[in-house]
This record gives structure tokens, sequence and C-alpha cells, in this order.
């Protein structure tokens, strides 16, 4: 079928060129980029300050900072990576890619859309705000517990942590209901729950559980607020307060969070293991089955957090979280059975897709091995627990961004990412990433603890630092080929066709990059893959097929 | 029963579940509640469900002879909207762009900030919020009155 391979050019879009334009947006696809640029950006910020982190780090003693510095960074480090990237760059690419993928002309809510957007930027700013006031940003790590985050121990920056972190609380909030309303209201004729694409399908679901899971948090900040401000005494055990309650609400969001942060990303990975197999995804209704799983049992596991603290039925939380690991696993075992037998293309985005398998299960093995009350005992506030979650986060999260830049890339700019500089990228990440973070989980059994900016020279832990700064520079230095090739695809005219990869879901039905109503036309949707079967029916002999799509594909 | 309202109903069931197991295993109050809170939380979205499918099901079956069957001839499909679909609406409306989410995001950061650093940023950020919200009203009603346009122009064509 022609209209889905045209290789032709396509005017080149005014992104840039016209500010109020951006300010005032209410396209989906537009508030996509916007989310994505700005999750880059916090990418790029918080992982310059894991630079300095590393640096520090490599060798006893202090060279570059003071312990109150390194507080602060890992602090911001941490809530600019989990809420100002992970999840903003999972709403980017919902917003650019869920009306496309279920063949709607927008959202549910356009402005609600741009609000949601404009909250979370403005709640990023507001927390990086804190370097600039006196005493410095928050400095007690992303999870803030208290006594650490109240009125005694923190200042202004504290303050503005709170306020940006529950801008962002909103945000999220909105825009999950946004996402809702979409799937569920904005399908197109045909597009049936189970023909929509298992991006979609994770993306319904994580909206879901940041419904569930970012109240709580908004309330938690609420209350340490008014326990900051207005004289409360809700987490002042002295007052009769209970600090525990802090931790309890903070990993009632927290730990679905790990989650939300995740499940978006096994959505693309899906798309693209499944397209660069040129297979149909094995166990299309399984991998839905199990993302419902992993939500509704990521809902009851956040105290594996908090055994230590002795208050928690260590036994409940403990089988829960193992039994997390089951639709997991299926997942992964789904993946390959994909890959099995398929005609693989080993383009950047696959192959990042193949570190992610071998990444990520490292680090949900080790997950496995913390939710045993007894090992977290051990490895509780220890560097086995960073490299743990560094090993999933950048395993999962960290590479499956990346191969969703280089899988729709030629849609939302109608140009390629250069394969060349993308397998630069993909190797110094699939070498920086075990490098750093395998030294990190000696360094936790040897006892070495997590938040700290230095350490003796007689506790032997020199060595595997310094290996571990060296993979951090080489994850540092492995960003600039990604960053290169995004600057040079945009200085170069727009050729991408409309279906550069033989894609299955709808987004490619449309010109890369889409118009802003999206579709001209929309092929017939009788199952997950309405574009390869559209494909098929252009090559069948005339007659033989059902209805065929115009000629024109865009 | 919609897939939509089932996929509620299986999270609702679970928390219940959940949290009555949990209760009993710890006697934990703060994590019962919590457990039992997400389990409201998805009967109040399965309410919600239903009372919306409820409402829009007259909208939906008018449609289906209408828009929606005309989108789907154009699209050459043989399925028709309202299956599995309970707030079946395509208008194809797209709004224009609107300041009015920027000023109120401007707005609500400078209240936020006014509660570290003083009353005067909350004052400051009244006029963007003002101007914010009555600029999304005034779209919205524009937009609701173009739909009333076009269904009473749809309306008489289908009479005439």
């Amino acid at each position: 079928m022609t209209a889905l391979t045209d290789v032709r050019p396509v005017e080149r879009p005014r992104a840039g060129a016209d500010l109020l334009g951006w300010l005032t947006t209410t396209d989906h696809k537009k508030i996509g980029l916007m989310y994505l640029g700005s999750a880059i950006f916090f990418f790029l910020l918080a992982g310059l300050m894991a630079e300095f982190m590393r640096a520090e780090l490599a060798a006893p003693g202090l060279q570059f900072m003071t312990t109150s510095d390194y507080n602060q960074l890992f602090t911001i480090h941490g809530t600019l990576m989990l809420l100002f990237f992970a999840t903003p760059v999972a709403i980017g690419f919902g917003n650019y890619f869920i009306p496309l993928q279920i063949g709607a002309a927008d959202m549910a809510f356009p402005r609600l859309n741009a609000l949601s957007y404009w909250f979370f930027l403005f709640g990023g700013i507001i927390v990086v705000s804190g370097f600039g006031v006196a005493g410095g940003a928050a400095q007690n790590g992303w999870t803030s517990y208290v006594p650490l985050s109240d009125a005694y121990t923190q200042g202004t920056g504290m303050d503005l942590w709170i306020l940006g972190v529950g801008m962002v609380g909103f945000s999220g909030i909105f825009g999950a209901v946004n996402f809702i309303a979409t799937i569920f209201t904005k399908r197109a004729p045909g597009m049936t729950m189970f023909r929509m694409p298992i991006f979609t399908w994770n993306m319904l679901v994580t909206s879901a559980m940041i419904l569930f899971a970012f109240p709580p948090l908004t309330a938690a900040l609420a209350m340490l607020f008014i326990d900051r401000h207005l004289g409360g005494s809700i987490f002042q055990p002295a007052q009769g307060g209970d600090a525990v309650i802090w931790q309890d609400l903070f990993w009632f969001f927290g730990h679905p969070e790990v989650y939300i942060i995740i499940l978006p990303f096994f959505g693309i990975m899906s798309e693209v293991v499944a397209v660069f197999s040129r297979r149909p995804i094995f166990g299309y209704r399984q991998i839905v089955v199990a993302t419902f799983s992993i939500a509704f049992l990521s809902m009851a596991v956040w105290a594996h957090h908090m055994f230590t603290t002795g208050v928690v039925n260590d036994a409940f939380f403990s089988v829960m979280s193992y039994l997390i690991a089951v639709p997991t696993g299926v997942k992964i075992f789904n993946w390959i059975a994909t890959m099995w037998r398929g005609q693989i293309r080993l383009t950047t985005a696959m192959l990042f897709c193949i570190g992610m398998l071998y990444t990520f299960t490292i680090g949900g093995i080790s997950g496995v091995m913390a939710a045993s009350p007894p090992l977290d005992f051990q490895f509780n506030d220890s560097y086995f627990i960073v490299a743990h979650f560094h090993n999933v986060l950048i395993g999962g999260t960290v590479f499956l961004t990346f191969a969703g830049f280089y899988y729709w890339f030629p849609k939302m700019t109608g140009r390629f990412l250069d394969e060349r500089l993308g397998r630069l990228h993909f190797l110094a990440w699939v070498v920086g990433t075990p490098l750093t973070l395998l030294p990190m989980y000696q360094l936790g059994l040897d006892g070495m603890p997590r938040r700290i900016a230095d350490y003796a020279p007689a506790t032997g832990w020199s060595d595997l630092n310094t290996v571990a700064t060296i993979g951090a520079i080489v994850l540092g230095l492995g960003t600039i080929p990604f960053l290169v090739a995004i600057v040079a695809a945009l200085r170069q005219p727009a050729t991408a066709p409309d279906d550069p990869w033989g894609g299955f879901a709808l987004e490619w039905a449309t010109t890369s990059p889409p118009p802003e109503h999206n579709f001209d036309w929309l092929p017939p949707i009788r199952s997950d893959r309405p574009v390869f079967d559209a494909r098929m029916a252009a090559l069948a002999p005339a007659g033989s097929m059902g209805s065929t799509p115009p000629a024109q594909g865009g | 029963m919609p897939e939509e309202t089932r996929v509620f109903i299986r999270s609702c069931i679970f928390a219940a579940v959940v949290a009555t197991a949990y209760w009993f295993l710890s006697h934990d109050p703060i994590g019962t509640v919590l457990l039992a809170g997400f389990g409201v939380a998805s009967f109040s979205l399965v309410f919600t469900l239903r009372r919306g499918r409820s409402r829009g099901a007259a909208d939906t079956r008018a449609r289906e002879a209408g828009i929606g069957a005309r989108i789907a001839d154009l699209v050459g499909t043989s399925e028709r909207p309202g299956e599995d679909r309970p707030f079946e609406d395509e208008r194809g409306r797209i709004p224009t762009g609107s300041i009015a989410p920027f000023l109120i995001g401007v707005a609500v950061a400078m209240a936020a900030l006014g509660l570290i650093f003083g009353p005067w940023s909350v004052a400051a950020a009244v006029i963007p919020f003002l101007l914010g919200v009555r600029e999304w009203l005034r779209e919205v009603s524009a937009e609701i009155r173009a739909l009333a346009e076009d269904e009473e122009q749809a309306a008489s064509a289908e009479r005439a």
C-alpha cells in the first residue's frame, strides 16, 4: 500500500519559531513534545548532579563539596529523576501517542492537558530554585522522612520542595484523569479495548495508579506543611503525633510510583520488540493481565520499605512483594517469546530493548532478594539498595526512554536519529550501567551506607567507588551522542515516511509528523495491528479482501 | 458490562480482599485504612462509569445511526461506535490554542510561593488567575454554544 510507505518531504514544523504558539497550545502533540523536552532537561540536570556526587565519592575525603552540598544534590537528584523526568517522560510519550494509537483527534480535555504541563514545569522550577535560597535546597533525600524534613531541621529549601512536589502531584492527577477519559471516550470506531496497543493499555493502568497513589502524597505534603508552619503535630511524636505515618503515606504513593515509572516503558518495550521482531506480541492478553496484576499488587507492597521500622507486618508485605515478581516475569518471557524465531532487526531502539532485558532483570532479582525481611535488615540504607533501584530504573525506565525516542522520533519530527550515533550511545550505556552499579552491590554488602559524602580510607571501599565513578563518567559521556543525534536530526529536512519501521499501531497510519487533527483517514480496525492488516490487505490481489484504505495516506 | 467498568470492579474486589486479610493479619489501622481507601476510590470510579454510561446511552444510540455510522463507513469498518464505549462522543471538535492554562499555572505557582515568601505573591497571583479563569470559561461557553448549534442544524437537516 503506497499510502503507508511513501517517502516525501513534509513541511518543516514551526517548532520554536512561535513562542506564543507553544505557550497557548492545547494540541496533545505539542504538549507531548513540551513534556518530553522538559523531562530530558531535568534528566540532564539530575544526571549532572549524579556525576558530581560520583566524583566526590571516587576517593576518600571531601574533595569538591561540603556534606550539606552533597545532601542537597542527592535529594534533588532523586526528586528530579523520579518526579520530573521518569513520570513526565512517560506522560509526554502518552500525550503524543495515545490519541494517535486509538485514532482520536486530541485528548478528552485539551486545556486541562496544558494546565497539567504548566503545573509540572513550574513545580520543577520551584524545586530546583531551592539551590538559590539561604540554606540551600532540601537535604533529606527524595523520601523526605520526618523528622529530617520537619521545621526543626530544614529551611526554605524544604518548603520549596514541598510546594514543587505538590504541584507535580496535581499535575499527575490532572494528566491521569485526562488519559483515562481519552482512552474511554475517544477511541475510533472498531478500536475496542482489546484491540488497543499495549502501550495504551499500560498508560491506562498507569493513569489509574496515579489516581490512587498521588492523592495520599499530596495530602501528606499538606500535613507536613501544616506541621512546619501552622503549629501542627501530625508527625511530631513529642506532641502526640507519629513520624511513621509519614512513611506509610509516602510509600503508599512511593511504591506504586516505582511502577508508574516502569509500566509505560514496558508498553514501549512491547511495541518496539514486536515491530522489530516482525511478529505480533506474544500473549497479548497475558501481558494485559500481567500489567493489571502488577498494578494491583503494587498498591499492597508499600511497607516493604518499612521493614526496619518494626511496626509493619513483615510477612504480609514480603509475600505480596514476592508475588509481584510473577507477572513481571511473565512479561519478560513474553518479550523473549516475541523475539523467538522472529526476523529481528537490530536497530538502536531494539538494542536498548535487548539491553533492558538483562539490565532490568538483574535489578529485579536484587529486588526480590530485598523483599526478604532478614536480608532487607542487612541491605536497608546500604549501597545494595542504591544499586538495586538504579539497576531497575536505568535498565527499565532510562533504556526504554531511549528506545522510545529512537522508535518514535521519526513520527514526532519527520526525521531519523542517526543510527551510528545511536549504537555508540547504546554501547556506552550498556557498558556503563553494570560498571557503575555492580561495584555498588558489593559496596552495600561490605557495609557502605547510602547518602554519605565521605568514607574513611581504612574501610577499603575506595577501589570499588573509583570503578563506579568511571562507570558514571562512561554513562555521562555516552549521553552526548544521543544529544548530538537529536540536534543533527532537527537540522535535517523532514523526510521520514509515514511508516518507516513497518509498524502495527495507528500512529503509523498518519504522516510524520501528523497533521494537527492527526488523521485524514483511518484503516479498518479489526485487530490490535490495524496498520499491519491494512498493509497486508493492500498487498492482497484486488477483490480478495474487504475494504482497503484510500491510496493517499495523509 | 464494558471492560472499562470491569477494570475498576476488579481493583475494588482486590482492595477489599487485601484490606480484610491485612486487618486480620496485622490489626494495623493505618495500612488497613489506606488499602480500604484504594477500594473505595475504585468503587467510586465504578459508580461514576456506570452513571456516565446510562446518561450517555441515549445520545450514543441516537448517534449510532448518524455521525458514528458515517465515520464507520468512511473508515471502512463494519463495527459501530457504542460497542464497549460508555461515553462514545465523536463530535470532532479540536479546541484552538488557549492562554488560560498558562495563566492559571503561573498564578497557582505564584500563590504557592506566597505561602513561603508572603502575601504579596498571593496578591500578585490574583490577576493572572482571574484572567485565566475568565478566558477558560469564555472558551468553554463558546464551544458549548457551537455544539448546540451543530446539533440543532443536524436535527433540522434530518427533519428536512
